[in-house]
């Protein structure tokens, strides 16, 4: 009924009074309240209506509210999880569901268990407890732990991950099913110790080892699974260095040690009971306390009666794998060492287990014998008493590198091997595998994004370290394209470290470079300059070669970016020049980068050839499926674009992107520009309808990654623009490109190279829309811009061509000629120049040429654009078809109409390729069909070609185009009967 | 949060509310198994008892802290739905309640639509909407509501009609 506020005022006092009334006097009471309103009466009716259907909200909701609550845990399971197909699912616990999964692309078989996290996103624990199974995982590189591969956030924001899926069965099995040895029954559980050694080395307590959760697999390597209850060693309290947080639930009694089932803190020991009792499984047929350990009550019972019998005794008395004498000894030590109820008199952790086993098996004297235990133990909380003390300066969760790297505790190095460690593990965490991998996710972000709000808390005392933190955290919002949050860090680990050292502190040198960086990437050239210039000054007089590439790379970057490509140019030809002692790695980046600057310079050839050199620096190294040479290929199909070859593009850009698709999360920007520039090929080759949706997926993506005003979204708003204007659609490609031209104005002001850029889109797409005046004020504005920047000719003479052909259009080909040979002349002094760049001003003169009836050097001009295309191959290029119309046109005004017909014919093919027949460039070539026609006098035709070609290009182009002019002159000739 | 009516005092009550009910209703729904349901009514009385010592320091009765609550439980209902209607990507509707008439005959209404129309009613007349939180939305019975606001639970009636017609007229449109 959507009543107003004031109507309810009145109604509601009304309708009480009615409801209240006796039924049968209600109608003569309504008469009464409403009389000469009828309006009223209505709306009160249909509220006594209302009423009266005995419907209940309040019953309906009840039933609803009740319900709603449980509904959490009972959606469906989802289909698809980033590129992951859901199969089946493979278990569900209290904090998941695990799924088994399968790439959806196809790109690769490969399956995965996938974890998708089941609590509400606003339970932080559980989060907390996800989160960091995850980052464990991430840590966890290890042939004998099924890894991380992947993770994101489903469409409610809710964190998965996908990790190795083993399949295997568990390993006392495996070696019951195999008839295993005594020494490959060993061995596997040194495959075992080792892994678990590995997760200790990195903080990482399992606390749930039991077979099901060691698999082995067809290889015969046994695989850890399930880090769900894992805990970090790092939130220790500080008397028991190596103890968890107690794991409370989900334990299995059988292999669960005395102080899991007691509930107290657990640590490496832990562990190492657990593989204890497996060993003693594998080894003696029967867990521990087999019989009386399937309900913690009764294993804590059988526990308290006392450590298990010597393992040997029991093959004695049950015949098991092995043979009792093999027991007898050495491993009856080994197993009840690994058994012991106190946790110090255990193996200290996996890793002392492992060596004691391998010890056995070359007959080594075993450390178990030598050093007790409990000495051994006392030695291990020694050693890592300085790890455990320093963790607590450390950050959330921060902290988790090798102990043995801490060994010497001079107070001294302190800070120093506690920065170091700390940062470097953060680093790792991101660039373990590749920093371009990590993606603006939930899951790292929160991390991130806690990490340094708890910066100033955590450090307070401890300047050095916040300064090393707070770069370290500004270095992966950097990677992460989190630029604001990369510069506030950086700003203040400059400030830190300018504060402690001095103004010339050696150590702010690093941090100033990353910082002009980002301060580039947020379009502050300026102040990037600055930033830089200071790193400059403080490497003179102390860095190593690196820093000092470093600064000369970087320096290129800026002034390639302000559009100064030959101190770009110079800077770059330093840089790696005095690279010859850095890494291939490096030297290959650098290759890449000079590549760049070519480019941007029109030296294709030596932009292909640093190209090349860079790609085989990259393939020798890592092979060919890596993120480098996935770049370094999407760099080489751009040069291929470059030189108009669009359909050679194609495939390596097919390429790149599936090996980005492969080892990149599914949202991330470097896809997202592989996207684009394949759907660039896609348009280029004529098939803007595949192109489009590429665009589209790719905008979302850009959007979502960055906000709008980013240097990624303005690109890909340019290139649908372009599309656009291919289909004719001009209102939609100038909205698009006037967006393009706001963001790069916003970013680094109207005057930046790329901001001209779009600004001459913009004039072209008016002129073609038919907007003559505006396309005009737009290109005189950016022509006086390019004649006050330096190096600027190349665009200069484009923009000069537009505006020739913005002549012509308004009927003035004699002005349209100065404009081009002006252009001639500015293209006459650059040696590198992109020829599809150069082929389309000799067009534009061409066209001009044959307005202004200078029909010869009009078909030279055409001949000599035709040949340069030529030369790059590019005969199915749009530009092709542009030239030959060209020099149709030409052969026209020289009224050699039979090289007319042939010209017009390719014409005709090549555009068929590339538009639709409906497509008014398929009209153009019907007026020149319709004017060949009337040439041979064949009026009937003439009329009848050049009457459809004129309504395809009124439909499409509006009347305010040179064509349709055309057109209709030709009509009023050819009706009028004249020749 | 609408929180804009309310005093900061009251305000402040009504955060911690809405979070202490997150948290019970989510502990119960983890107990709770597919069929069972959860007493909104108990959630709202745990949450007095949690957040009573609170509740005295900023000088607050019990009635005026059970229509806060109650105000919290729509929300708290409101913005689970709307994260159920995130998931599944449709909207919710809710089957009103049909005594008489047959299943087909009864329309269904969205909550969020619910949501907007208590919002309206909120603006109207906040004890209407006070009495249709505490009846609704956290289930009380209209003799323990009519103590609560010390009126006749025929008066308490009257107020309720009009405040569901008002309701029923919103979500008609």
């Amino acid at each position: 009924m959507n009543i107003r506020n004031e109507d309810w005022r009145e109604l509601l006092p009304l309708f009480e009074h009615l409801s209240e009334a006796a039924p049968d006097t209600r109608e003569h009471l309504l008469d009464e309240l409403t009389r000469g309103r009828p309006q009223l009466r209505a709306r009160l009716l249909q509220l006594l209506d209302l009423d009266a259907c005995g419907q209940s909200i309040a019953h309906s909701v009840a039933q609803w509210r009740e319900r709603l609550l449980l509904d959490a845990d009972q959606t469906p399971p989802p289909t698809r999880l980033g590129p992951w197909r859901i199969v089946r699912e493979l278990g569900a616990g209290g904090m998941g569901q695990v799924f088994l999964a399968e790439r959806a692309d196809g790109t690769y078989e490969q399956k995965v268990a996938l974890k998708l996290i089941r609590a509400e996103l606003n339970d932080e624990s559980a989060i907390r407890r996800f989160l960091d199974e995850r980052r464990m995982l991430a840590v966890l590189d290890h042939p004998g732990i099924a890894g991380l591969i992947d993770g994101g956030v489903d469409e409610s924001g809710r964190p998965w991950f996908a990790m190795h899926h083993v399949e295997g069965i568990p390993l006392p099995e495996y070696c019951t099913k195999h008839q295993a040895s005594l020494d490959e029954r060993l061995r596997l559980l040194i495959a075992v110790c080792d892994a678990v050694a590995y997760a200790h080395r990195h903080f990482v307590v399992h606390c749930d080892l039991k077979p099901s959760n060691v698999l082995v697999d067809a290889s015969g390597q046994p695989q850890l699974l399930d880090f769900g209850i894992a805990r970090w060693l790092e939130r220790a309290p500080l008397p028991d260095p190596h103890s968890a947080t107690t794991a409370t639930h989900a334990l299995t009694p059988g292999y669960a040690s005395p102080e899991q089932l007691a509930g107290e803190p657990l640590g490496t020991t832990s562990d190492v009971y657990a593989i204890g009792a497996m060993l003693h499984e594998v080894l003696g047929g029967q867990r521990p306390y087999a019989g009386s350990d399937t309900r913690v009550a009764d294993a804590v019972q059988a526990q308290a009666r006392g450590e298990p019998p010597a393992v040997s005794l029991l093959a004695q008395q049950h015949p098991g794998p092995v043979a009792p004498r093999q027991l007898r000894g050495d491993l009856d030590t080994i197993v009840s060492t690994a058994l012991r109820h106190d946790p110090a008199q255990r193996y200290p952790d996996a890793a002392a287990l492992g060596d004691d086993l391998r010890a056995f098996l070359s007959g080594r004297p075993l450390c178990a014998q030598r050093n007790s235990p409990r000495h051994r133990a006392r030695k291990f909380v020694a050693r890592h008493r300085l790890a455990v003390a320093l963790s607590v300066l450390a950050l959330i969760g921060l902290i988790a590198t090798t102990a043995i790297a801490l060994q010497q505790n001079a107070v001294a190095r302190r800070e120093l091997v506690a920065t170091r460690a700390v940062r470097d593990f953060l680093l790792d965490i991101f660039r373990g595998i590749d920093p371009r991998e990590t993606n603006d996710q939930i899951d790292t972000r929160l991390l991130i994004d806690r990490s340094a709000a708890n910066l100033d808390n955590a450090l307070k005392t401890q300047p050095e370290l916040a300064a090393s933190f707070a770069q370290a955290l500004g270095e992966v919002y950097f990677h992460l394209a989190a630029y604001d949050q990369a510069e506030t860090m950086l700003q203040r680990a400059l400030d830190l470290t300018r504060a402690r050292e001095g103004m010339q502190a050696p150590a702010s040198a690093p941090v100033l470079r990353i910082l002009a960086q980002t301060l580039a990437e947020r379009g502050k050239l300026g102040e990037a300059d600055a930033a830089l210039a200071s790193a400059r000054a403080i490497d003179s007089q102390h860095a190593d070669i690196g820093a000092r590439v470093d600064d000369d790379a970087i320096a290129a970057d800026l002034a390639q970016l302000a559009g100064k490509l030959d101190q770009a140019q110079k800077l770059i030809d330093a840089a790696i020049n005095s690279a010859d002692s850095l890494p291939s790695s490096r030297r290959a980046t650098l290759l890449n980068q000079r590549a760049q600057v070519a480019a941007a310079r029109g030296a294709l050839d030596d932009a292909e050839r640093d190209t090349q050199a860079a790609l085989a620096l990259f393939r020798e190294q890592d092979g060919n499926d890596t993120l480098d040479v996935a770049e370094n290929l999407i760099n080489l199909g751009v040069l291929r674009m470059r030189r108009g070859d669009a359909a050679g593009a194609e495939p390596i850009f097919r390429e790149g992107l599936a090996t980005y698709q492969r080892r990149l999360p599914s949202e991330h920007p470097l896809l997202a520009k592989a996207m684009s520039n394949l759907a660039r090929a896609l348009d280029r080759e004529g098939k803007s309808d595949e192109a489009e949706p590429i665009y589209l997926d790719v905008l979302a993506m850009q959007r979502r990654l960055f906000g709008e005003t980013h240097a990624d979204v303005a690109t890909t708003l340019n290139n649908l623009a372009v599309l656009h204007v291919g289909r004719s659609e001009y209102a939609k490609a100038r909205t698009m490109m006037q967006a393009v031209v706001d963001i790069w104005t916003r970013l680094s002001g109207a005057r930046h190279p790329l901001a001209l850029a779009s600004r001459t889109n913009l004039g072209v797409i008016e002129r073609e829309e038919g907007d003559y005046a505006a396309a005009r004020a737009t290109l005189e504005s950016v022509l006086a811009d390019y004649r006050s920047l330096p190096d600027m000719a190349a665009r200069e003479a484009g923009c000069l061509d537009q505006l020739g052909t913005l002549d012509r259009y308004e009927g003035k080909p004699d002005q349209a000629l100065v404009r081009h040979r002006e252009a001639a002349a500015l293209r006459a002094g650059l040696k590198q120049l992109n020829p599809l760049e150069r082929a389309a001003g000799l067009v534009a003169w061409s066209l001009s040429e044959s307005a202004a009836g200078a029909g010869a050097s009009a078909r030279e001009h055409a001949i000599a654009a035709l040949t340069l295309l030529d030369s790059v191959k590019a005969q199915s290029d749009p530009h092709y078809a542009d030239a030959l119309v060209a020099r149709a046109r030409a052969e026209l005004a020289l009224h050699d109409i039979k090289a007319a017909t042939a010209s017009v014919q390719v014409a005709a093919a090549v555009r068929a390729k590339h538009f639709p027949a409906s497509d008014w460039r398929n009209a153009e070539i019907e007026l020149l069909e319709a004017e060949l026609a009337a040439q041979r006098a064949q009026r009937t035709s003439a009329i009848t070609k050049a009457a459809h070609a004129r309504d395809l290009l009124i439909a499409q182009r509006g009347v305010n185009n040179p064509l349709v002019d055309q057109a209709k002159r030709l009509l009023t000739r050819e009706h009028a009967g004249a020749p | 949060m609408p929180t804009h009516s309310l005093d900061p005092a009251s305000a402040d009550v009504y955060a911690a509310a809405y979070d202490e009910l997150l948290r019970i209703a989510r502990r119960e729904r983890r107990k709770a198994n597919a069929s069972a349901t959860v007493n909104t009514t108990a959630l709202v009385h745990e949450t007095w008892l949690k957040l009573r010592s609170h509740i005295e320091t900023v000088d607050l009765d019990r009635t005026h802290f059970l229509a806060i609550a109650a105000r919290a439980m729509r929300q708290v209902l409101i913005d689970h739905a709307r994260r159920g209607i995130a998931r599944k990507r449709e909207h919710l509707s809710v089957t009103l309640d049909h005594a008489d008439d047959g299943p087909d005959s009864t329309p269904a209404f969205d909550i969020l639509e619910l949501d907007a129309a208590m919002r309206r009613l909120e603006g109207l007349d906040a004890r209407l909407a006070r009495v249709v939180d505490l009846h609704v939305f956290s289930g009380m019975e209209f003799h323990e509501i009519a103590t609560l606001e010390g009126i006749p639970e025929r008066s308490l009636f009257r107020l309720w009609r009009n405040a569901r017609v008002f309701l029923l007229a919103e979500l008609s449109s």
